[in-house]
């Protein structure tokens, strides 16, 4: 049986735009989430799964020593990230996002 | 073709008593720190515990499965000749050949009864719970010792501290019999074998291991829909239960069901972990053991089980407590 990533079927700037070209302002494809709304919608789980303030979850911000959010809280926010935004972060990549950066990085990048 | 007789079978089971055992030794977080790289607030905040019992060598599996099965029979009301099934529930016997329930069913003075053990890993008690339940509808038993028993320090090393201070031993068992109101609602069980190395002994080792984050998130994720699907099949929901006693896996996983359950604010949830650790099989029946005898539970209380672990499996169901 041969299943379709639905993540093929989805057309990306990344992909589209050639290299060095001036990331468009305006996404193509407008079924994705901004950074902007990532960085929302994370701020919400976060809140939700380990109570940090909204306004503390900025980007540079480590899960671990900065928001005391630990290694099981990591997998519940993974389990959120993959109902609002239909993105899986495996195990084996979870150990890899230490900021919030990263994982609005890897959201992105994967959506 | 020739028609062959089934025997008439009960309208429905129901627990008429529990009895545990717990092993004389308690181990504190603190006296682990002793031995391993660890220390109490790690093990409190990522996992719920405080202390955990250890069996010493005469603490064997025989014999705190046939004290927590002769307590059970004890507050059944019965006596061991009425039994005709037992049931033992473990993931850690000493050897693979013969199981323990015959032995320990002569132990209890019970005459001849079906006897084998089951492994289903941490659900293993509440696969044993609807095995003996069914056996007793359909007429093929008529009352039944189901038995929760473990020795998993036998099977723990303790190198590994992330599975070392999780484990622990101890048993537990309930009578199980015929009546005419249904009181063990049908189980919804299941398994995920795709991850059957998630928890295992691996090759050549002698001790078992844990991917716990993957463990977690599955149990996190896939079992709500169990418990969900157990209180509709029992035709009961969230509102209606007073007690929830999941497998005393973890602390966190025990509050995240509860709370994604919508369970109301008087359910009393089986913390027992706190005080046992992980005892697999037996994990369940300590736990409502011990709300029992401490009054939190009470009998004709409506309570919401769950076994998950090894294999993987799980076991969801729904009982009016003895
Ligand atoms: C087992 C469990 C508590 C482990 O928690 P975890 O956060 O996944 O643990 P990890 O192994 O990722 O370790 C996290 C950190 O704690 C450390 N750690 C692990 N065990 C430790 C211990 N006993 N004491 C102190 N620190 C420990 C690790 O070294 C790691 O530190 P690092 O981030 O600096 O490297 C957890 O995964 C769990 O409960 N899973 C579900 C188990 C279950 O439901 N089983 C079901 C049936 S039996």
């Amino acid at each position: 049986m041969t299943t379709t990533d639905p993540r093929d079927t989805v057309s990306r700037t990344t992909t589209t735009s050639p290299p060095g070209a001036a990331v468009p302002s305006e996404r193509e494809d407008p079924t994705l989430a901004s950074t902007q709304e990532i960085q929302a919608g994370l701020g919400e789980i976060l809140e939700e799964v380990a109570g940090v303030a909204p306004a503390d979850a900025t980007p540079e911000k480590s899960f671990t020593d900065d928001l005391d959010v630990d290694s099981l809280s990591m997998v519940e926010i993974a389990t959120a990230v993959e109902d609002k935004f239909g993105v899986a972060i495996p195990d084996d990549q979870l150990a890899n996002i230490k900021t919030v950066g990263d994982a609005i990085s890897f959201i992105e990048s994967n959506q | 073709m020739t028609r062959l007789q089934l025997p008439t079978g009960a309208p429905g089971a129901r627990i008429l008593g529990f009895g545990s055992y717990r092993p004389r030794t308690r181990v504190t977080n603190d006296d682990l720190a002793k031995r391993m790289d660890t220390n109490d607030e790690w093990v409190q905040s990522r996992v719920g515990i405080a202390e955990r019992r250890w069996a010493e060598p005469d603490e064997t599996l025989v014999e705190m499965s046939v004290a927590a099965g002769g307590k059970a029979i004890a507050a059944s009301g019965l006596d061991a000749g009425d039994i005709d099934l037992v049931l033992l529930a473990t993931t850690s016997p000493p050897k693979a050949i013969p199981g323990l329930a015959p032995r320990i069913a002569h132990q209890l003075g019970v005459p001849r009864p079906g006897a084998f053990d089951v492994n289903a890993g941490c659900a293993g008690w509440c696969y044993a719970l609807s095995a003996a339940a069914d056996a007793i509808r359909s007429g093929t038993a008529r009352n039944a010792l189901v038995i929760g028993g473990e020795r998993l320090t036998d099977y723990t090393n303790l190198e590994d501290r992330a599975t070392a201070v999780i484990f622990a031993d101890g048993a537990g068992a309930a009578v199980v019999s015929a009546s005419d109101e249904p009181a063990i609602g049908p189980a919804v069980w299941g398994s995920d074998g795709d991850l059957h190395e998630a928890i295992a002994i691996p090759e050549n080792e002698t001790g078992m291991s844990m991917a716990g984050q993957a463990v977690y998130r599955w149990a996190t994720t896939k079992l709500t829909d169990t418990l969900v699907e157990a209180m509709r099949r029992a035709g009961v929901g969230p509102e209606d239960i007073d007690v929830f006693a999941p497998h005393q896996a973890n602390l966190r996983i025990i509050e995240l069901m509860a709370k994604r359950l919508k369970l109301p604010e008087r359910t009393v949830i089986a913390r027992d972990i706190v005080r046992s650790g992980n005892t697999s099989s037996a994990s369940v029946p300590l736990a409502l053991s011990a709300l029992l005898e401490s009054g939190e539970a009470r009998s004709g209380d409506v309570a919401l089980l769950l076994g998950y672990g090894a294999g993987l499996t799980f076991a969801g169901q729904v009982v009016v407590l003895p």
